[in-house]
């Protein structure tokens, strides 16, 4: 009998352990709970090791042969025989019996029906509603019905139902009848063989961080949103400007922003190093003065490079963590001690870049805290034969580590499910 | 060192003037002529590099688009289809100006030219069975300038009052031998300059002999051999012996004459009857090389 | 019959496309044109099925094919489908220019016409693999894939240089975590792979093919032996080599200088009143992985514990976990920024000098010992191995994989794959991970015999002059050279055409790419464009089927809009692109040419994204040479993630 598993979270480990666990046979319902695919990478833009698009899946054999890597918009997940995505989808309870493991979730209506749609993208004209878009960092907007991003899987747009004006414009124009004011939320519950947490982590939003002014100034930024700056579909076209719209001249990074700190996160999110160093060099390449404030380079070694880049690139290094940050006639001002020289120094910047800690999103959902240890990561084999994690669920990590693990226990459910021979 | 190299380790010790003009091969001397290569329709498959034993050929990384701009289509007779699209497509392309060959760039199969080395040759003519696209062929002519290069003239040397030539002659162990016999039997006087070595057959002279001779400072070489059409080793057929030998002294003395030993050699031919000939012959060449005065190597070797 | 069906995706693309101008234009050239509103939908897709039989060949003019070429596909009866991506390519981004849309639309669908006449059915490649699993080293993770194919029911030999012993994979390993958590993994793989077959060979020699590999021993009894596979994992594990600062700090003349793991060694012998005070040297130069700096960490945990005094002399400390790094420093442990600088061998202890970058100062401490940081590089005869398999090592002699990002343990051969340490050195979860990994796709490829189809480089031996170029193009090891011919593999074929570039003879062309059909093509493109749009100037983007294309889709969907007059045309890699084409181009009236491709080592196929940039120099400098400017030609890659690359290409012409 064919075996069914739940696969939580459809980012890039959540994907990658869906389309193996698929290809070998096994039927998963991928529950996400925004309404497209790809996780943190659809904030990302380009990613190391190889400097190539966050979207970039390795494709899946039934469709592809599993030779190529495909976008995200031409992977044709939702093709999948066996697969079944629930996007916009919470998780409600998860309760075991009999062998098998009882999900119960909760899709919110999209609102637009997703075997009707043609995503010619002209509802999206006719809507009046402009509201600000969750992805644009400089003012940029969206329509109350959107695409979150141009390679959001499922392709078929979404109503923001808080902000729709039912003013039936979108109804009106689309010819297909894609688009449904009345769909409702549906429920229902998923009984499987065995559930997977690939959760993920997002990067923490340092609002109460002390001594760093995030809140109080739009040019303290953390570095996924300087991800988006950069992104040239995103808001500002690629362009780094401040929260006053003049091009930036100088950036300062700071490290560690609350990381690997006791009163803090205690752990060290391993990614951010080496996706300072990256952003750093795009910065370079933009002739923007970049100084990166750190107390130990922690960078992978297939990202070695991008060190090496920076320091060929001009990228200016000050070991130390600024003390704090603060807005001085507007502009933000990083205060720190240069231990190499002992100088305590004032940094006026146009930016200034926090690398934030990665921290897990299993945490934030009361059904799952069963499954979490320290710090709120899980391991990766929660209950044997039931429970598993797999990706940043299970600790901060890059997308190569994430992948392969994803891949591995693709294989440990499978021949856990399917019994050893 | 192997022979060819060799040999022209010798040529090069024996020069004295530096050569000017290619010398031509007559049709009956193998083993020297030159390669001419048409860049157009060569694949690079290296096929004649493979063959070439001697490793007188090399793939060089440049493209020779003067050829490839030259070529006329199909005349040529293109095999390479590709080669054909893409001679005819940049002919198409072609603007006022010189054209350049340009280097291929390192990591891209499938391009470049032949590099022919003319010291190396010895054209076999393995190299030109070995190409598909025949873009190779054999002309009858030896690169003496750029194989011996520039060459230092040795200082001149005084010429002691009682010089007399030294001549090495080499003659046939067949008829010349034997007029050189009857000459004795008929006490014919012929000057004393000369030490002859018998071999089998001229045939078997050998252009290291000749050359060893001249770099040891003889003053002229002297071959004799059958009559013409009466090799013992081949009679009248084209291969025989003597025929081989004229061509081939024809051969080495123009190569002589290029590098200033011009004339200090000759072949003559002398039946077992013939012993008058025989001294006759010696006198002529004697009194040549005594107009032409010492061998120029001589200087060479005293300053040694 | 030809048939062409156009898409209007609900009517919005015939705001932006003039349809009935464009069915006028084409009907001499289809023999029938048929306009639907929404062919992706369940409706449309059964009208293709219904309309379309196994004789036609079709051109549908709609959405992109990366989106609908799939589903569409499997709906069409004929193989002969070409698709003209006309929303993406033409209309979202030409939305201010109706006539030149619809221009622009009738030259790509007439196009597509030619090409499907020139279309062949894909070739389907069918590779069976054979069930063994040849395992290289069998260390920890060696074992691990062990156990796992075994729990498979996969049979699996395991090489090994040297003569087994348990207790040295937890000596070779010790780095990876600690000894407790060690030795309880190895005796569980242990046991768990009993029934493995196990060799204690040097490999010499690897022929066959991924699913039927011959792999060539020596043995240790001087034997020689062939083994048959159908894949191999290389689980080869790493040695600790001194570092490169380790001779100026007397390593091996001073018994005092010594390497990270004896003293490891060193301290579980220590009895309580030998204490010691201890220098440990991180050499500044050496990439610390997070591997190498918790072992670090965790010795010298252990050593503060025991009573000695450890100074540890670094710039960078890497660990995955911070709290190991919080319980050195609790132990004791001092920690200095720095680098040591100098050592003296006294009689009084070792003498060493270092500048302590926190303090701005020189220091100099009087130690009994010198550890130094070992680095952790691969094992000795993995670059013999590696040219073995015809693998590639990165500048530390590590194997490197396919694509670093998303094929973690996929190598540049079909078949082999490579897990832990041989890649890079790995904590041991990471390693596990790896291991796991690879035995997933090891199982995936023997589990279904794969049924691949595509079109694949076809031979005439009649004009192969067997220079071997496309032998030494193809990046995939699916062309050799076999009994004097040129021999394809299709099981390893990627289909992806660069051998094609590189043959001077045309003694191998590609199906349903032949060079005739590529002249054919771009001179009825100019052609067309011509008839249509007179005198203004056009520009051909070669564009690839992966990135690239996908980034042109992308400037469609962001609305990143470009003149018309631009047309993309498709092949399967940029490493297909070979100067005759792109001299064609220009000779038929191309004012640019652009040939992209993926991003610098992201090719889909390895290196069709070099070879584009070398066949573009190379083309570029015959242009210069023959009095062309040598910008109408150029060479960029273009990705997903910079939709406006495009924009940016096509737009500064002129």
């Amino acid at each position: 009998m064919t075996k069914t598993v739940v696969v939580i979270g459809a980012g890039l480990a959540g994907i990658q352990v869906t389309q193996q666990l698929t290809d070998l046979g096994v039927t998963v319902h991928l529950i996400e709970k925004e309404s497209i695919i790809g996780g943190l990478a659809t904030h990302l833009g380009r990613v190391f090791p190889t400097g190539d698009c966050a979207l970039c899946l390795d494709a899946c054999e039934e469709l592809f042969d599993g030779h190529h890597r495909r976008c995200q918009y031409r992977s044709l997940l939702t093709s999948k025989k066996n697969l079944k995505l629930y996007t916009q989808t919470e998780i409600k309870s998860i309760t075991e019996a009999d062998g098998k493991i009882s999900v119960s979730i909760k899709s919110h209506p999209r609102y637009v029906l997703l075997d009707r749609c043609v995503v010619c993208l002209e509802c999206i004209n006719v809507c009046d509603v402009e509201i600000p878009d969750e992805y644009a960092i400089r003012g940029g907007t969206r329509k109350a019905i959107y695409r979150p991003i141009s390679q959001g899987v499922p392709l078929a747009p979404l109503i923001d139902m808080d902000h729709c004006t039912q003013c039936g414009k979108c109804v009106e124009v689309c010819g297909v009848d894609a688009i449904d004011l009345e769909d409702k939320a549906k429920t229902r519950t998923i009984k499987a063989d065995a559930l997977i947490l690939a959760t993920g982590v997002e990067e923490k939003i340092p609002l109460n961080l002390a001594g760093y002014a995030y809140s109080e100034s739009d040019d303290i930024i953390t570095q996924r949103e300087l991800a988006r700056l950069i992104d040239p579909a995103g808001d500002t076209n690629g362009q780094v400007i401040t929260s006053s719209g003049d091009d930036a001249a100088k950036v300062t990074m700071v490290l560690c922003a609350g990381s690997r700190d006791l009163e803090a996160t205690e752990y060290c999110s391993q990614a951010c190093c080496t996706y300072s160093l990256k952003h750093a060099n795009m910065l370079r390449d933009k002739e923007i003065d970049v100084t990166i404030c750190y107390m130990d380079l922690r960078v992978q070694k297939a990202s070695n490079h991008y060190l090496d880049l920076a320091r060929k690139k001009g990228v200016k290094f000050l070991r130390g963590k600024p003390d704090k940050v603060i807005v001085r006639d507007g502009k933000p001002t990083a205060i720190v001690e240069d231990t190499q020289t002992q100088q305590r120094m004032e940094i006026e910047s146009d930016l200034v870049v926090l690398a934030s800690p990665l921290s897990p999103l299993a945490s934030q959902s009361e059904v799952l805290a069963d499954f979490l240890g320290e710090y709120g990561f899980a391991s990766r084999v929660i209950k044997e034969g039931r429970v598993y994690a797999c990706g940043t669920a299970t600790g901060p990590e890059d997308i190569p580590t994430s992948i392969a693990e994803a891949n591995a226990i693709a294989l440990r459910v499978y021949a856990d499910l399917e019994g050893g021979r | 060192m192997d022979k060819r190299d060799q040999l022209i380790q010798k040529i090069r010790n024996i020069a004295v003037k530096t050569p000017e003009n290619d010398v031509v091969v007559p049709e009956k001397v193998e083993g020297f002529g030159t390669i001419e290569y048409s860049a157009q329709t060569c694949s690079a498959c290296k096929k004649c590099i493979l063959a070439c034993e001697p490793a007188a050929l090399d793939l060089d990384p440049t493209m020779n688009l003067p050829d490839y701009l030259t070529a006329t289509i199909p005349h040529d007779g293109f095999r390479s289809k590709n080669r054909e699209s893409l001679v005819t497509l940049l002919q198409g392309l072609k603007q006022e100006g010189d054209v350049m060959a340009i280097s291929v760039p390192d990591g891209l199969p499938g391009y470049g030219s032949i590099a022919w080395s003319a010291d190396r040759c010895i054209a076999c003519n393995k190299c030109i069975e070995a190409c598909l696209e025949d873009c190779l062929t054999l002309e009858k002519t030896y690169k003496l300038p750029e194989i011996i290069g520039e060459v230092k003239s040795p200082p001149p040397i005084t010429v002691s009052k009682d010089w007399e030539p030294f001549i090495l002659c080499f003659v046939c162990w067949e008829c010349s031998h034997a007029a050189a016999d009857l000459a004795g039997l008929m006490h014919l006087h012929y000057p004393t300059n000369i030490r002859t070595i018998r071999i089998p057959c001229l045939g078997a002279v050998e252009p290291m002999h000749i050359m060893t001779a001249l770099e040891n400072g003889v003053d002229g070489v002297l071959l004799t051999g059958c009559l013409l059409s009466e090799c013992h080793y081949g009679g009248d057929s084209p291969k025989a012996g003597n025929f081989m030998q004229y061509d081939f002294v024809k051969f080495w003395m123009d190569v002589l004459e290029e590098i200033g030993m011009g004339g200090r050699i000759h072949i003559d031919s002398a039946s077992a009857a013939m012993g008058i000939k025989f001294a006759d012959i010696v006198k002529e060449f004697t009194e040549k090389i005594q107009n032409l005065g010492p061998s120029p190597i001589r200087g060479k070797l005293e300053v040694r | 019959m030809k048939k062409l069906f156009l898409c209007t995706c609900n009517k919005t693309l015939d705001k932006k496309l003039d349809f009935p101008r464009i069915e006028k234009e084409l009907k001499g050239v289809f023999d029938s044109v048929q306009i639907h509103d929404a062919l992706c939908l369940k409706e449309g897709l059964a009208f293709l099925e219904s309309e379309v039989s196994n004789e036609d060949s079709v051109v549908i003019g709609a959405c992109t094919s990366q989106i609908i070429g799939i589903p569409m596909s499997e709906k069409l009866k004929t193989e002969s489908v070409s698709f003209v991506p006309l929303r993406e390519h033409v209309a979202w981004v030409h939305s201010d220019d109706l006539k030149g849309a619809s221009n622009k639309a009738t030259v790509l669908l007439r196009d597509a016409a030619i090409r499907v006449d020139h279309m062949e059915p894909p070739t389907v490649v069918e590779n069976h693999m054979e069930k063994e699993v040849l395992i290289i080293g069998g260390g920890m993770c060696g074992l691990k894939v062990a156990a796992d194919l075994l729990n498979l029911g996969i049979d699996v030999t395991i090489l090994e240089p040297c003569p087994w012993d348990d207790a040295s994979y937890v000596e070779a390993g010790q780095f990876m975590a600690d000894k407790e958590t060690l030795t309880k993994m190895v005796k569980e793989l242990v046991s768990a792979t009993a029934s493995a077959t196990t060799i204690c060979c040097t490999i010499t020699g690897l022929d066959g093919r991924s699913g039927k590999y011959g792999v060539s021993l020596a043995c240790q009894d001087g034997k020689i032996s062939t083994i048959d596979c159908g894949s191999i994992v290389i689980a080869t594990n790493v040695e600790q080599k001194p570092p490169p600062m380790a001779k100026k700090l007397l390593y091996g003349k001073s018994d005092r200088t010594i390497l990270l793991g004896d003293f490891a060694t060193l301290l579980e012998k220590q009895e309580p009143k030998d204490v010691r005070t201890v220098l440990v040297a991180v050499d500044p130069t050496h990439h610390l992985s997070a591997v190498e700096g918790g072992y670090l960490l965790r010795v010298v945990t252990e050593a503060a514990k025991n009573g000695n005094t450890v100074i540890v002399a670094h710039s960078n400390i890497r660990t995955e976990d911070e709290n190991i790094y919080r319980a050195a420093r609790k132990s004791g442990v001092i920690f200095v920024r720095g680098a040591l600088e100098k050592i003296k061998d006294t009689k009084e202890g070792m003498v060493c000098r270092l500048e302590n970058t926190l303090e701005s100062k020189i220091r100099e401490f009087t130690v009994d010992l010198v550890v130094l940081q070992t680095m952790t590089r691969p094992r000795g005869d993995t670059a013999e191995l590696a040219r073995i398999a015809g693998l590639s090592l990165d500048e530390d002699g590590f194997i490197t994989t396919r694509y670093s990002k998303n094929k973690p343990v996929q190598t540049s051969k079909k078949g082999i794959y490579i897990a832990g340490n041989g890649k890079m050195p790995m904590s041991i979860d990471d390693a596990i991970a790896s291991a796991g990994n690879a035995v997933l796709e090891v199982f995936k490829d023997i589990r279904a015999s794969t049924r691949r189809k595509g079109w694949i480089p076809i031979i005439d031996e009649e004009q192969c002059d067997v220079c071997e170029a496309c032998i030494e193009a193809c990046p995939n090891d699916a062309l050799r050279l076999v009994d004097g011919k040129v021999t394809h593999i299709s099981q390893h074929c990627e289909f992806c055409g660069i051998c094609v570039s590189a043959c001077p003879t045309r003694a191998i062309e590609f199906q349903s790419h032949s060079k005739e059909s590529w002249f054919a093509r771009l001179e009825a493109l100019a052609e067309n464009h011509k008839k249509m749009e007179g005198t203004k100037p056009f520009t051909f983007v070669y564009a690839c089927s992966e990135c690239a294309n996908a980034s042109i889709d992308l400037a469609g969907f962001t609305g990143k809009g470009y003149p018309t007059g631009t047309y993309v045309i498709q092949f399967p890699c940029a490493g297909m692109v070979s100067p005759i084409e792109i001299l064609k181009g220009l000779a038929v009236g191309a004012d640019r040419i652009v040939v992209a491709h993926c991003p610098p080592g992201g090719c889909h196929h390895q290196t069709g994204d070099h070879m584009a940039e070398l066949v573009v120099k190379f083309t570029q400098d015959m242009l210069r040479s023959i009095g062309q400017d040598p910008e109408r030609v150029r060479a960029t890659y273009m990705i997903a993630a910079l939709p406006n690359k495009m924009q940016e290409e096509v737009a500064h012409r002129g």
